[in-house]
């Protein structure tokens, strides 16, 4: 079929890794068990439904690793299911609460209706574990998952030490490579963070493309041609897809997007903080103070305080005539576009995918909806994703994107200001004693054994110093809710880091106390995360050894190094000859990883 | 989940029959270390959230099976994954036995009975939220916060205060503590050939600092030091280099094609077409580049660029790029193929450079005063980086090359003219056709960057009731500077 243009739908999954073995209770983790129920069950659902009934869709999302690693670890999967049995409890009770509200009844065996699907989608059909829902339809061809860096960390602030971000990016992919079985082809940049430089270190990775905002594209040098409308690559040919502002801000905004309707559901308004004190007790906060239950009973009705009761039938109307509009829009836009430029356009319309479900609990039906529609119902634009897209037009412009990041006013200032600039010099002055630690048990780590005191600090060390990167940190500051919260996390991570550091430093490593902070911060617990901040032959920095794509072998972890055998990359002079063996070994290895696995 | 009472009494009394390891400092460490917390500014407010951990009434770490299985070894139950079970056991038993959490008190049997009792509840594991307040290495970093602002952040300690101080003696005293910013846009930087650099006067007690800049996409190197009031500047520590981001779009509209498959990449390329005009009117073989990507026909040849062609292309920007130019190896502007677009033109001629005209036309006067009399030294990087072609990188590098080659000593000078004079304070003063600010006194002076070439100087004076006028014409020459190897 001949569409004139291309939609590439992005959704980009991540939640700070918070994982407290040591409470039985605690507040922040409810963050994983709403987005859980909010966001992803619903959106799995819609992926599903839109398989079974044989809709081609295309999306695109990334799932960073500190979310797959929460979605994947047993500890937090329990306590997800004490979660959503409390809440099916208290919608049980709501049912017979509303007994004689017609209106706050239907509500209620809504979301009774919808804790039940959502137990069964985590307990019976994806075993516990949600990655292995987006790993199917990643491996059935309809979504594409992107790749991101270890704990979401900001790079254009951690570019200071190269190694940072080298082992923010390596262990990023590894991570996925795990989880997902396969190599990346795509790159989430936390907050669209870009600098010049960045996309060496994503083609050392092997990766082909990444996303950066609008005027990372617009300021590019030379001046892109196509506009955001097409991919550029860096000089290191690795592609950049720019953000599209326009579908952005129907969506995102919240006075003109679609999410601010009346008729949607109103976020702030929670039966956790409405009902009796007594009756809801149970079902918040242990200590007695109210939060959100999940279960919210009333629309946005407009701009005052009164709210009138949610009617789903309304919202799911709004929702499909949204998507119309939505897919209306890009139609106009594709035809614009293809009678300027000489191909046809893409545009990149990347979002939060907490967004969907959380805040705006009817964007995964909108999506839906959406797929449906560009499905049936127009001929004009399809959904794709980037990598199919560079399949069909591999000749793209070259280009340097410039710094950028989607955050306010676009640069760095939102994780960079008078209330957070006080992380960096400990950021980075951990930065560099890690990758004093690694030089000084270079000769060790050769030889020693994974489960050794001295290896188990090691990791642990780059463990915490990861942990203390993430932009969640700086982020929560800036914005001013559960700020006390992020000061307590950065600073356990980098005492705890500290600690080891002078432990190591000495060479005596109390194993008890290793032990707990193990259990604490078990974040990639299955990776050799200090091998990362080694730098590959001793004497020589990382700075000067990165230009050899075969060296990137080194940081892939030995079951996918396995499959090669005897068949080693030709060492050839020219550009062009050396980048073909070294992509041919790169795809001999995936097939054979394929096979293995 | 409610903790069974019993469990809490077994163990409390473990810990009292151990009586060489009190444990009632346990809750004390943490408590001293929460007031000792760091000056920073926003340290005042996670102390809250430190201790409020511990006002939750059961903080409980440990399911209760975990304990009783303390004693009685029996294999793990069924329910919560077992991997936990184990090690919160062993860290259990073994905080209560390392005495490095539990330096011993004199007083542990004086009466503080409820500390005792929160102690036996608490779990064990200590934690601590004091950040080191300094890393003892004096060193400054400066990270680009956008186009027009950089972040610096400097620790100098005492040694080398201490150093510095005995180096210069008394000179130190009267010194303040000093961020010098270098301008080192497309600058191989050594110390000494920055652009421009300013001084920032911190003072001693801040460690950080925001630098507004006045232009976008510019590089920049800062070092903390001390000056003396009569100008020594005495470096503590130099900084990594940064660049900023560009503020607006990019002058420059060559099309570098890239092709690049799963399994291979070629390199970049452009598409050249000859055209015998251009040649005739350079007499050299000058091509153009065609800009449009489907009209690739017989005419259009193709030429891949190697990586140093696009080191080379970027190196004005980005200068940790030019190693290409400074081996002196390769460069775009290779034999009979020229990047630039039509409108703005450099041409290379004996090895010198010449502006078109229309170059100078087409930066508006904002961008010439910042770029070239705000440049001073460096305005042929900054128009190339507004648009200018390869050759022109070239031709202007090849100069610095020459000094980059021999790195080790350089040899670098630079001119600056300086125009004063006096009239009546209530005159005025025209230089062509602008108007010269006088001083009250009616003296003026005006700062001219001093490139090769002529620089024509005319001065009109118009006393106050515009009857007399005087005026001087003159002209500096600077000849053309000669560069021996």
């Amino acid at each position: 079929m001949d569409y004139k243009g291309y939609l590439c739908l992005v959704l980009h999954a991540h939640l700070p890794y918070v994982r407290h073995p040591e409470e039985e209770y605690f507040l922040e983790e409810n963050w994983l068990y709403e987005a859980i129920t909010e966001t992803y069950i619903p959106l799995i659902e819609v992926y599903d439904r839109l398989v079974k009934d044989g809709v081609d869709f295309r999306i695109t999302m990334s799932l960073t690793p500190p979310l797959a690693s929460m979605l994947k670890d047993p500890l937090l999967q329990e306590r997800y299911l004490r979660h959503i049995d409390k809440l099916i409890e208290l919608a049980e009770k709501e049912i017979e609460r509303t007994g004689f509200e017609p209106l706050y009844h239907g509500l209620a065996l809504m979301y009774h209706r919808r804790f039940v699907e959502a137990r069964d989608v985590f307990v019976h059909k994806y075993k516990r574990d949600l990655t292995t829902a987006f790993k199917k339809f990643q491996n059935l061809g309809v979504l594409e998952v992107a790749a991101s860096c270890a704990t979401h960390g900001f790079l254009p602030n951690l570019r200071v030490n190269e190694s940072d971000v080298r082992a923010q990016i390596f262990t990023g992919i590894d991570n996925y490579r795990k989880v997902f079985g396969r190599d990346p082809k795509g790159f989430w940049l936390p907050e669209c963070g870009y600098y010049p430089g960045v996309d060496k270190i994503l083609k050392e990775a092997g990766i082909r493309y990444f996303f950066i905002d609008s005027h990372g594209i617009l300021n590019a040098d030379p001046v892109p041609r196509y506009s955001v409308y097409a991919p550029v690559y860096c000089p290191t040919g690795v592609a950049a897809f720019g953000r599209d502002w326009e579908s952005s801000k129907q969506v995102w905004s919240s006075k003109e997007g679609y999410p601010g309707d009346p008729d949607y559901r109103e976020y702030y308004r929670d039966i956790g903080y409405e009902l009796e004190y007594d009756y809801i007790k149970p079902y918040i906060h242990h200590c007695g103070f109210r939060i959100n239950t999940g279960m919210k009973y009333w629309r946005i009705t407009g701009n005052t305080e009164y709210k009138e009761a949610y009617r789903p039938d309304w919202a799911r109307e709004k929702a499909a005539t949204h998507a119309g509009n939505f897919m209306f829009n890009r139609e106009k836009q594709v035809e614009h576009l293809s009678a300027h430029i000489d191909r046809k356009p893409i545009i990149i319309a990347p979002y939060d995918a907490e967004l969907f479900g959380h805040w705006w609990f009817e964007g995964p039906m909108w999506i839906d909806f959406l797929a449906r529609k560009m499905a049936y119902d127009q001929k004009t634009v399809r959904l794709i994703t980037p990598t199919e897209y560079l399949r069909e037009y591999p000749t793209n412009q070259m280009s340097l994107p410039s710094a950028s990041s989607w955050g306010w006013k676009g640069y760095s200032e939102f994780w960079l200001e008078g209330g957070n600039d006080w992380l960096y010099p400990h950021l980075h002055a951990a930065g560099r004693r890690m990758v004093r630690l690694a030089e000084k048990y270079r000769s060790f780590l050769k030889t020693a054994s994974k489960r050794t005191l001295i290896r188990r600090a090691l990791n642990q060390a780059a463990r915490e110093l990861l942990l203390a990167e993430a932009s969640d940190w700086p982020f929560i500051m800036k914005t001013g809710t559960m700020v006390p919260y992020a000061h307590k996390r950065f600073k356990s991570h980098i005492s705890r880091f500290t600690r080891l550091y002078e432990d190591l430093m000495k060479g005596q490593v109390d194993g008890d106390w290793l032990r707990e902070v193990e259990w604490r911060d078990n974040i990639f617990s299955d990776l050799d995360c200090v091998s990362y901040y080694l730098s590959k032959t001793e004497g020589q920095t990382a700075s000067e050894s990165k230009e050899h794509p075969e060296s990137c072998e080194k940081r892939i972890p030995e079951e996918f190094m396995r499959p090669i055998s005897g068949i080693k990359a030709e060492k050839t002079t020219g550009p062009r000859t050396k980048m073909a063996a070294f992509h041919a070994t790169k795809s001999r290895e995936r097939r054979k990883a394929v096979l293995v696995s | 989940m409610q903790r069974p009472v019993p469990s809490r009494e077994k163990r409390k009394k473990e810990k009292q029959e151990d009586k060489s390891i009190p444990p009632a400092p346990a809750q004390e460490t943490p408590k001293t270390v929460l007031l000792k917390t760091e000056s920073s500014p926003v340290a005042s407010t996670p102390q809250h959230e430190i201790k409020q951990p511990e006002s939750f009434p059961p903080p409980i770490a440990v399911p209760p099976s975990a304990i009783s299985q303390q004693k009685s070894e029996s294999p793990p139950p069924p329910g919560p994954p077992p991997r936990y079970h184990p090690q919160v056991h062993e860290s259990k038993s073994s905080s209560v036995s390392v005495p490095t959490y539990h330096p011993v008190p004199s007083a542990f049997h004086g009466p503080i009975p409820q500390l005792r009792h929160r102690v036996a509840r608490k779990p064990a594991f200590v934690d601590n939220y004091d950040l080191p307040s300094s890393y003892n290495e004096t060193n400054l970093t400066l990270i680009a916060r956008d186009p027009h602002w950089v972040h610096a952040y400097w620790e100098i300690t005492p040694t080398a205060i201490e150093e510095i101080r005995s180096k210069i003696g008394s000179e130190f005293d009267r010194s303040t503590i000093t961020l010098r910013m270098h301008d080192v846009t497309c600058v191989d930087f050594n110390g000494h050939n920055a652009n421009r650099s300013f001084d920032i006067d911190v003072g001693p007690h801040a460690h950080s600092w925001y630098v507004n800049l006045w232009c976008d996409n510019v590089s920049y190197c800062g070092d903390i030091g001390v000056r003396s009031p009569e100008g020594n500047f005495y470096v503590l520590a130099r900084s990594n280099m940064i660049e900023t981001p560009r503020a607006g779009s990019s002058g420059r509209g060559e099309m570098i094609w890239m092709r690049v498959d799963d399994e291979e990449a070629e390199p970049p390329y452009v598409l050249v077409e000859e055209t015998l005009e251009a040649k005739k009117a350079k007499g050299r073989s000058v091509k153009k580049v065609l800009p449009s990507f489907e009209s690739k026909a017989t005419r259009h040849r193709i030429y891949y660029l190697t990586e140093d062609d696009i080191r080379a292309y970027y190196s004005r920007l980005f200068p940790n790029l030019r190693r290409v130019l400074r081996r002196g190896k390769g460069s775009l502007g290779r034999e009979g193929v020229d990047l630039s677009g039509r409108k703005y033109r450099i041409v290379l001629k004996d090895g010198e450079v010449i502006f078109d005209d229309i170059l100078l036309k087409n930066l508006s006067k904002r961008q010439f005063l910042k770029k070239i009399l705000g440049g001073a030294s460096e305005e042929l990087f900054e128009i190339g980086e507004l648009g200018g072609s390869e050759s022109a990188a070239k031709g202007g590098a090849s100069e610095r090359k020459e000094l980059a080659k021999r790195r080790q000593f350089f040899f670098e000078l630079w001119t600056e003219l300086l125009v004063y004079g006096r009239t009546e304070p209530d005159a005025e003063v025209w230089h062509g056709n602008k108007w010269v600010k006088l001083r009250d006194d009616g003296t003026f002076s005006l700062r001219f960057a001093l490139p090769d070439g002529r620089i024509p100087l005319e001065f009109v004076a118009l006393s106050k009731d515009k009857t007399d006028k005087r005026s001087i014409v003159t002209a500096v020459e600077r000849q053309k500077t000669i560069y021996h190897p």
